[in-house]
């Protein structure tokens, strides 16, 4: 990984490491997902208040028009609960992550689970106009930064 | 005389018999006149003190002489004005003789001087012989008395008679009659209704059904036998209801047999339907021969209710069921078996326990292991003798093979909890045969009766005799429970014996006698203490304890100051605490001696003081030249574990300026410390990296327990490559025990150990071990190892889990997939290819999630 990478997730991991409350590291998450992997369009999903409910787009970065809902049905959603895998697509193509790409302009994604400090199960996508545009560094670093966040439990909740 | 016998020899025979006649006459017309004058002065003496005579003329004389002046009482009677028949009891004679004889003479004299008496004895009399009748009914008519009936019925004390006859006689009094039904005198009211039941009339017909109803048993008793109605299902009815209600059991008894008899085409008791009363009613009556009453008894055996539970129970036991019940048990048919055990347990628990015999031959092994069941608690003692003596050839040769096992184990321990002296013999003698068999020796010994000495004391102490005997420990105890008179003679004089017993038994008996804890065997066990290693002496402080008095300590000193080294040595390490402070110079002085085993046990002797003072004499021993002292004060100062001695230890280790030898005496007391900051202290050594690297390795792989294993897990973390390797080396020493923490490692995603964990897994064999169980039946088993496999990520487990692609389960073939992602090499692309064709939906699914990653991370 490269040291701007590393460098990211050390900020990330004090910033955290300093958080008060679910909203402040779920916005820490946007933040250096965004900062990070450049993308066209970042959302974060959560559920508002019961599980077996479909999450609600809490947190967005990007200008294209994106679903208010992610269905709790859809396959994209159970196989990334169930997997506890992130999901990533190169091309638009038809399939059962089809769903990871949120608008019509958008050609590849990522998309990963995490229980943002232990307590709040949310869903990040994040999606490119251009195909192929993440690589091995990238998965990796998407992958520690939600590893950071998610292991980080916070004390006053 | 002379002259008599010419008299008598001149006679003829009939001569002389009648000559004997006229004797026999003249001797009772003697023995007439006598009584006659007597019967006539005690009468007259009595009449003429009649008032402290009180009523009673009591002649004294028998029946036949009474019954004999009969006519001649009735003419005193006539002459004093007296009913002398009564007042002499000659009344209850003829009254008799109308019961005996029913003549008319008697009848008339009866009803003449005591009708009151004697009245239903002549109408019962008149019932059987017409002539009597007439006698009867021609009293009845002049006597003029009113409720004449009545006065019949009231003379006699219930008893049965012909109804149907007394209804020719009195059929013109029925009205009479109907009316005695509501008479207060029970006798009257059975009187009437034995009469009117054989009359046909309305009136009488109602009065009869009343009698169901009547207060008195007896008057119920007659309409239930005897009514003879048409309307059967209204007799049905009455009579069920008697045979559930009646609280008298005639009564009930009667019902039954009646409907049982006449209406059993009508009977249709339910018995789920009746009152726990009512079904004890039931139960009572049930019929011993009949199938379906051994089947309701067998249901009311679960209704849970004690006292029908009792009832069932005595019924089951006479009809003879519930030793066929027992006889019957089957332990092939294990379902069948325990049914009959827990409906026994039912019979057992009211007190039923008559139907254990176990005197047969020919007794089931089910009903045999029942009975034990039973017998540890309940039932006849006597029984357990049988019962142990049928189990014991039964189980013979199986007796570890079950069901027999139960049944010799429930056997023994019944003999041991209640049996007679004739159980503990056959028990006894079973100790015998068995006694080589350790596992027996250790179960059983525990359970023999403490007060049962006269029969196994002389066994047990042939065991301590014999040299093959292998249950020491449990025979040592068992002795110890039996009154020390009946085997001390017989200890002592084994260890007295200089060469007939080898030094084991010697050993074992000196044990048993220390464990007795006899104050009065201080000296045997001192002199002999040597049979024992140190630490066993040592156990034998407390015994010491208590004999704290001076020829105890005379004992000591002598032994002490005699200086022979083995003595020396277990005296000092067995001295009590209380005593040790008596001989601390001594032992001080001993830290000295040259015989190493001394200062061994004077070292452990003052050890336990834990005193500054006293422990830095035992440091010196540290430098001991012999390695076995050195060896023994590393123990003594691990197994102390204060502060004091662990901090010793710690600056000896590292001393720089100490020998290798001193510091390997310090690291086996720092193995076997339990001091949880010993770990510390070998880590930091080990960190060091200087000395000693293989001895403390070792050390740290003796800290196997599970906080141990995590401290040392965290350590690797932290620390160097050369010191986590030889982290790593303790790790595999420790087995099995390390192994599950390590696989936590995989499993919690710890990137720093992941590496070192798959290292260890894979050199101790477990990555070998689960690709193995990739083929096990158990699809469970299969998916662990799938899973474990996946998480480990190298290439042996890549090659192993590449197995499981043609796996039946899909769940196995998502972990596959996963494995693939995580290894990341072109190698598992044509199985990823594969498996975008899988049947199931979920592992095309993992594939295609698997290949878009592989696609993203090697993209150039």
């Amino acid at each position: 990984m490269s040291t701007a990478y590393t460098d990211l997730l050390l900020e990330a991991g004090i910033l955290v490491n300093n958080a008060i409350s679910a909203q402040e590291i779920s916005n820490i998450l946007i933040e250096y997902a965004n900062s990070g992997l450049n993308p066209d369009l970042i959302c974060l999903y959560q559920y508002e208040n019961t599980l077996n409910s479909d999450m609600k787009l809490v947190s967005k970065r990007g200008f294209n028009p994106t679903p208010e809902y992610l269905l709790h049905d859809s396959e994209l959603f159970c196989f990334l609960l169930e997997s506890q895998q992130l999901v990533c697509l190169n091309t638009l193509k038809r399939g059962p992550f089809e769903e990871l790409i949120l608008s019509d302009q958008m050609q590849s994604g990522l998309a990963i689970a995490i229980n943002i400090a232990e307590i709040k199960l949310s869903v990040l996508i994040l999606n490119y106009k251009q195909p192929f545009s993440f690589r091995r560094n990238e998965i990796q670093y998407l992958e520690d930064l939600c590893f950071i966040i998610g292991k980080y439990k916070l004390e006053q909740e | 005389m002379k002259i008599f016998e010419i008299v008598i020899n001149s006679l003829t025979i009939p001569i002389l018999v009648i000559l004997a006649g006229i004797i026999c006459l003249l001797i009772l017309l003697l023995l007439y006149f006598v009584n006659k004058r007597q019967i006539t002065q005690i009468i007259v003496r009595r009449l003429e003190n009649w008032d402290s005579y009180k009523n009673n003329i009591s002649i004294e004389k028998s029946d036949y002489i009474l019954l004999l002046f009969g006519s001649y009482l009735e003419k005193l009677s006539i002459k004093y004005g007296v009913n002398l028949p009564v007042l002499t009891g000659l009344d209850d004679l003829w009254i008799k003789q109308v019961n005996r004889k029913k003549t008319k003479k008697s009848v008339l004299k009866v009803l003449k001087y005591s009708p009151d008496k004697g009245l239903f004895t002549i109408f019962k009399a008149a019932l059987e012989k017409e002539k009597l009748q007439t006698v009867l009914m021609e009293w009845i008519n002049k006597s003029g008395e009113f409720l004449i009936l009545r006065k019949i019925a009231l003379s006699g004390n219930g008893e049965a008679f012909n109804g149907k006859t007394a209804l020719k006689l009195f059929g013109n009094d029925i009205s009479e009659l109907n009316e005695m039904l509501g008479d207060y005198e029970w006798k009257a009211r059975f009187f009437a209704i034995n009469i009117i039941i054989h009359d046909a009339s309305d009136s009488s017909l109602s009065a009869v059904w009343d009698g169901f109803n009547d207060p008195s048993v007896f008057v119920r008793i007659v309409p239930v036998q005897l009514l003879q109605t048409d309307n059967r299902k209204k007799l049905y009815s009455k009579l069920e209801y008697l045979l559930l209600n009646d609280p008298s059991f005639d009564v009930r008894k009667a019902a039954k047999e009646r409907i049982f008899t006449n209406l059993q085409d009508l009977y249709k008791i339910i018995p789920s339907k009746l009152t726990i009363t009512q079904k004890l009613h039931l139960i009572e009556l049930m019929d011993p021969y009949s199938k379906q009453d051994e089947n309701l008894a067998m249901e009311f055996l679960k209704s849970g209710n004690k006292e029908l539970e009792l009832y069932a129970s005595r019924f089951l036991l006479k009809n003879g069921s519930l030793k066929r019940l027992l006889n019957s048990a089957d332990i092939g048919y294990l379902k069948g078996f325990e049914d009959i055990y827990s409906a026994l347990q039912v019979v057992v628990g009211v007190n039923i326990t008559s139907f254990i015999e176990l005197s047969e031959n020919n007794i089931s092994t089910g009903a045999l292991i029942i009975s034990s069941r039973i017998l540890l608690k309940n039932g006849s003692r006597n029984i357990i003798t049988n019962l142990l003596q049928k189990s014991l050839e039964i189980t013979k040769g199986r007796e570890n093979i079950q069901p027999y096992r139960e049944l010799y184990e429930n056997s023994i321990l019944c003999a041991c909890k209640r049996g007679t002296d004739e159980a503990l013999e056959l028990l006894n003698n079973e100790l015998l045969r068995r006694r080589y068999n350790r596992s027996f020796q250790e179960w059983v010994l525990p359970k023999l009766p403490v007060n049962r000495d006269n029969i196994f004391a002389s066994t047990l102490i042939s065991f301590l005799k014999d040299e093959k005997y292998n249950a020491y420990l449990e025979l040592e105890k068992a002795l110890c429970r039996f009154p020390a008179g009946s085997i001390l003679t017989e200890i002592i004089d084994i260890l007295k014996s200089n060469k007939r017993w080898s030094k084991s038994i010697k050993i074992n008996s000196l044990k048993v006698l220390g464990a007795l804890k006899l104050p009065h065997c201080t000296q045997y066990i001192l002199e002999n203490l040597y049979l024992l290693s140190i630490e066993e002496a040592k156990q034998y402080s407390i015994l010491l304890s208590k004999n704290d008095n001076s020829a105890f300590r005379d004992k000591v000193r002598t032994i002490l100051s005699f200086g022979d080294a083995i003595s020396m040595s277990h005296l000092i390490a067995a001295l009590p605490d209380v005593e040790r402070e008596t001989f601390l110079p001594e032992i001080k002085k001993s830290l000295s001696n040259s015989n190493p085993e001394v200062r061994i046990a004077a070292m452990w002797s003052i050890s336990d003081y834990n005193k500054g003072e006293l422990l830095a004499l035992c440091f010196n021993l540290l430098r001991d030249p012999v390695e076995l002292v050195r060896e023994e004060v590393g123990r003594v100062l691990g197994t102390l574990g204060s502060t004091e001695s662990i901090r010793e230890l710690k600056q000896t280790l590292f001393d720089k300026n100490e020998t290798k030898a001193v510091k390997i005496a310090v690291l086996k007391g720092l193995t076997i410390s339990l001091s949880p900051e010993v770990l510390d202290i070998l880590l930091l050594k080990l960190e060091e990296n200087i000395e000693l690297q293989d001895e403390i390795i070792i050390s740290i792989s003796r800290k196997d327990n599970p906080d141990d294993i995590k401290k040392i897990l965290g350590f690797m973390e932290k620390t160097t490559s050369p010191i986590r390797a030889y982290l790593i080396r303790t790790i595999k020493l420790m087995g099995e025990k390390a192994e599950l923490f390590i696989e936590e490692i995989l499993f919690k995603g710890n990137k720093v150990l992941h590496k070192h964990a798959v290292a260890i897994l894979e050199e101790n064999g477990i990555v070998d071990l689960r690709i193995r169980q990739l083929a096990h039946r158990d699809p469970e088993i299969r998916l662990k190892a799938a899973e474990f496999l996946s998480k480990a990520g190298t290439k042996k487990a890549f090659r192993g889990i590449i197995l499981s692609a043609k796996d039946p389960d899909n769940r196995i073939r998502v972990q596959l997939v996963k494995a693939l992602d995580q290894m990341n090499s072109a190698e598992g692309l044509p199985v990823l290819e594969e498996l975008k064709n899988d049947p199931e939906k979920r592992v095309r699914k993992y594939t295609l999630w698997a290949l878009e990653r592989y696609e993203a991370k090697n993209l150039v």
